[in-house]
């Protein structure tokens, strides 16, 4: 038989041959115990190994002291906690606004009577009225002004009720779609799609807080059990998106808005719900009305993720990269209300995340998110907070 | 089944310290980094922590390589790009340093799929792991740690070649 190569004779002494599979492991162990020249070459190959073992060691910071795990426990817990102190902050701006909109009517009041003759606040612009009319800054004011600051928020907060809803809505859907029949991982659920396009406006400001910090854990896992179609994006309007290693950064990941005419893409609950039905906890993505019946086809990160999407914001387009360090990545890229864009950028498993150049200098936030399978890199122009929060609300999408 | 979190990070909390510190070359950071990796998985709560702990913490050291690339490009005060060594005292920081660099210049002699393939195998990750984080086939595994070990060997007695040369 044909000699062990290095490959296999550091697998041998690293206890990794079983990796290779059985039969491969017997085969070399077999012939390690007949070939002397193998058995020499094992003997250097083990050199080099200890010596780079020993190279290494001699890099080990002093003190490998551990930290009490309570000390991370607790800032886990008061990391988790932040969505929640979020939902108060929301909370006070709304009693601002009830507290506003009453002064503003009862000084609408007065002046009507001639006795204080102020310009009548409006809703929307309540600060300043306040502020021309002499009046004492209140402290709700305060909260809204530090609401007003991260208005930015609103697609998130969108995203984040239209995931609440979804929610709920699902449970009555995915009873419906259980019973509608799979093809090639697509299927025909239009009633379910309607039931959820329904609950889409009646947004439950109670559920925003129970938004789940494990979604990207219940997706990825539902996910593998999806029989998504791996293949190119059909209807695809950026394909010369080509990502070559070689060109600027914002050239390369970063088209004008105009050049990405709006593809009208609608994500279905229903379909993913029974191509997917042992995907427990997975959110469900939202679309208004129902997709035209030859756009609808599941997009796949080589078959093993379905590319994600905000809920309620309306996702531009769906278009695979290409080039060898980003081969198999799908890129979607969402409008924010302002008028800005959102891009998601799906990296399979085994990709590296910086073979995508950063932004740093365009003023965008940049996250990096690790999945069970792959990567997520988001960006936006949006404060890094809005961004994390926006991202956790993330659900497949399907065309 | 549930993980035993406490567990898991007092047995792999060394390991991604050593991992982290051959990154961003300094202890306190790496712990830094390292605790800020089990912070995200007692949220995340991922099914297999220790592939999952070590892509997060490649990511973050990632992150503070970018920051370390734009505090140089600000900051003309910034001397040095590895910190001080922790030894207590100066002869023996100055050996620590002498050696992190030569063995920080072995490791940059290296392509970075072959170093990242090292310093998983010396993190205490499997084949398996390994292959899954840096996308090579298990099968390749072997290949890379044989090449990336004789380069970083060679590498690393360069350097201690040079230093005798200069005396």
């Amino acid at each position: 038989m044909s000699h062990v190569d290095d490959g296999t004779l550091h697998a041998y002494l690293d206890g990794a041959l079983d990796s290779l599979g059985s039969v491969e492991a017997a085969r070399v162990r077999e012939h390690l115990e007949s070939c002397e020249q193998c058995a020499r070459r094992l003997e250097e190959e083990g050199a080099w190994r200890d010596q780079a073992a020993a190279v290494l060691a001699g890099a080990v910071p002093e003190g490998e002291d551990v930290p009490p795990f309570e000390e991370i426990r607790a800032r886990a817990a008061m990391a988790s906690s932040a969505p929640a102190r979020r939902s108060l902050r929301r909370l006070a701006w709304a009693a601002s606004v009830v507290l506003a909109m009453g002064t503003g009517w009862m000084l609408r009041g007065a002046s009507t009577r001639g006795g204080v003759g102020l310009r009548p606040p409006t809703p929307v612009m309540l600060a300043p009225s306040e502020e021309s009319a002499g009046l004492p800054v209140s402290p709700a004011r305060n909260v809204a002004e530090e609401e007003s600051r991260v208005d930015e928020a609103a697609p998130a907060a969108r995203a984040e009720r239209a995931l609440a809803d979804a929610r709920e809505a699902r449970q009555v859907v995915s009873q419906e779609s259980k019973d509608t029949p799979v093809e090639g991982g697509r299927v025909d659920s239009e009633p379910a799609d309607a039931r959820v396009a329904q609950a889409l406006p009646e947004a439950a400001e109670s559920k925003v807080a129970d938004s789940d910090l494990s979604v990207f854990d219940a997706v990825a896992g539902g996910s593998a059990g999806v029989t998504a179609e791996a293949g190119p994006v059909r209807g695809e309007r950026d394909s010369s998106l080509v990502l070559d290693a070689e060109a600027p950064a914002r050239q390369r990941l970063f088209l004008a808005r105009e050049e990405l005419p709006p593809l009208g893409l609608r994500s279905e609950v229903a379909r993913r719900d029974a191509a997917a039905p042992t995907s427990p906890g997975a959110t469900t993505p939202l679309g208004a009305e129902q997709a035209e019946e030859d756009a609808v086809r599941p997009v796949s990160l080589s078959g093993e993720a379905v590319p994600l999407a905000v809920p309620g914001l309306e996702v531009i387009s769906v278009s695979r990269l290409e080039g060898a360090v980003l081969e198999g990545s799908v890129r979607v890229l969402q409008r924010l209300e302002e008028g800005d864009t959102l891009e998601l950028i799906h990296l399979p498993p085994g990709m590296n995340p910086g073979a995508i150049p950063t932004v740093e200098t365009d003023g965008r936030t940049e996250l990096v998110v690790p999945m069970e399978l792959g990567w997520l890199v988001a960006r936006a122009r949006l404060p890094r907070g809005e961004l994390e929060r926006i991202v956790r609300t993330l659900a497949p999408v399907a065309r | 089944m549930s993980t035993d979190w406490s567990d898991v990070y007092r047995q792999l909390f060394p390991d991604l310290v050593r991992f982290l510190h051959r990154k961003v070359w300094d202890p306190d950071r790496a712990r830094d980094l390292a605790q800020e990796a089990f912070v995200r998985a007692l949220q995340h709560q991922p099914r297999r922590p220790r592939p999952w702990l070590f892509q997060v913490a490649a990511n973050l050291a990632r992150d503070e390589a970018r920051t370390v690339l734009r505090r140089k490009r600000h900051l003309a005060l910034l001397k040095s790009e590895t910190p001080e060594p922790t030894a207590p005292d100066p002869d023996a920081r100055l050996a620590e340093r002498e050696r992190w660099d030569r063995v920080k210049e072995a490791l940059e002699a290296l392509g970075e799929r072959d170093r990242e393939t090292l310093l998983l195998w010396d993190a205490g990750l499997s084949y398996a792991e390994i292959a899954s984080q840096t996308g090579l086939a298990v099968g390749a595994v072997g290949t890379t740690l044989a090449r990336a070990r004789r380069r970083l060997v060679e590498a690393h007695r360069e350097r201690e070649r040079n230093d005798v040369a200069r005396g």
